[in-house]
């Protein structure tokens, strides 16, 4: 813990109290992802100024989006909010109450994250697929 | 504490998760197909996108919701690794201070597309 830290509740995610399981990961992937999407999309709220500016912005913007940087950059924004939105699709799922068992969270979180992988995979190959064609 | 989401405010703040939860997830694959779409067109198609009703539309909920819904999140995450009263409140009113800021930076840019202003 961190020094001076006078809270004397176990630090969330708790892995000082829970043996590690999928369904933990899951939860502290679901952080991290929320603390990119929110970092994200005050930097798209930036670049929105800077379009609404000119075509100069948008031609810097858009090189940088096609550069090997901004397509890791993109893979990463994409994997953080297609898994955000699913995580929060299976929170409501959960919410009626079904699927919260040991077996089925942990297999729900492994499947969940695969499922994110493979979805951004996808839309970066899009990205990097569209260089040629679209650039200019 | 204000503005922590704790006591008689947990209950709103669980309801405009799941509710900002739900918008996020429909809009974000018409997002993502309408940006991916319109980056390739250049410019000029980014323009012609978001100046259409559907894309104004969808950038502007999925800001909206999305600053929204992501401000929550944050505070649940200054609420778990913040330790004293003030340094909480402090992070708490600067992230609500800084997705107004760039809330009303993105809106208006929408705006100033969407209605050629």
């Amino acid at each position: 813990m961190a020094k001076g830290w006078s809270d004397k509740r176990p630090m969330s995610p708790h892995m000082s109290v829970w043996k590690w399981h999928a369904a933990m990961r899951a939860s502290i992937l679901h952080r991290a992802a929320a603390v990119t999407v929110y970092i994200a999309l005050l930097v798209i709220c930036v670049w929105l100024a800077i379009f609404a500016v000119g075509e100069a912005g948008f031609e810097a913007v858009k090189a940088l989006v096609y550069s090997p940087l901004g397509a890791i950059s993109f893979f990463v924004f994409s994997l953080a909010l297609v898994y955000n939105s699913l995580i929060d699709v299976r929170h409501l799922f959960w919410d009626t109450g079904k699927g919260m068992g040991q077996k089925a969270a942990n297999l729900s979180s492994t499947l969940l994250l695969v499922l994110a992988i493979a979805i951004a995979v996808v839309l970066t190959g899009c990205l990097v697929c569209s260089l040629g064609g679209g650039s200019s | 504490m204000s503005g922590s989401n704790a006591g008689k405010h947990a209950t709103h703040h669980f309801k405009h998760h799941k509710l900002s939860s739900i918008l996020l997830a429909l809009t974000v694959p018409f997002l993502l197909c309408g940006l991916m779409g319109a980056l390739q067109t250049g410019y000029q198609g980014f323009i012609d996108w978001i100046g259409s009703p559907f894309g104004a539309l969808v950038l502007l909920v999925f800001i909206t919701v999305g600053i929204f819904h992501s401000r929550t999140s944050m505070s649940e995450l200054i609420l778990d690794y913040t330790s004293s009263e003030a340094s909480c409140a402090f992070f708490l009113r600067l992230s609500t201070l800084a997705c107004l800021v760039f809330w009303l930076v993105g809106t208006l840019a929408i705006l100033k597309i969407w209605l050629g202003a």
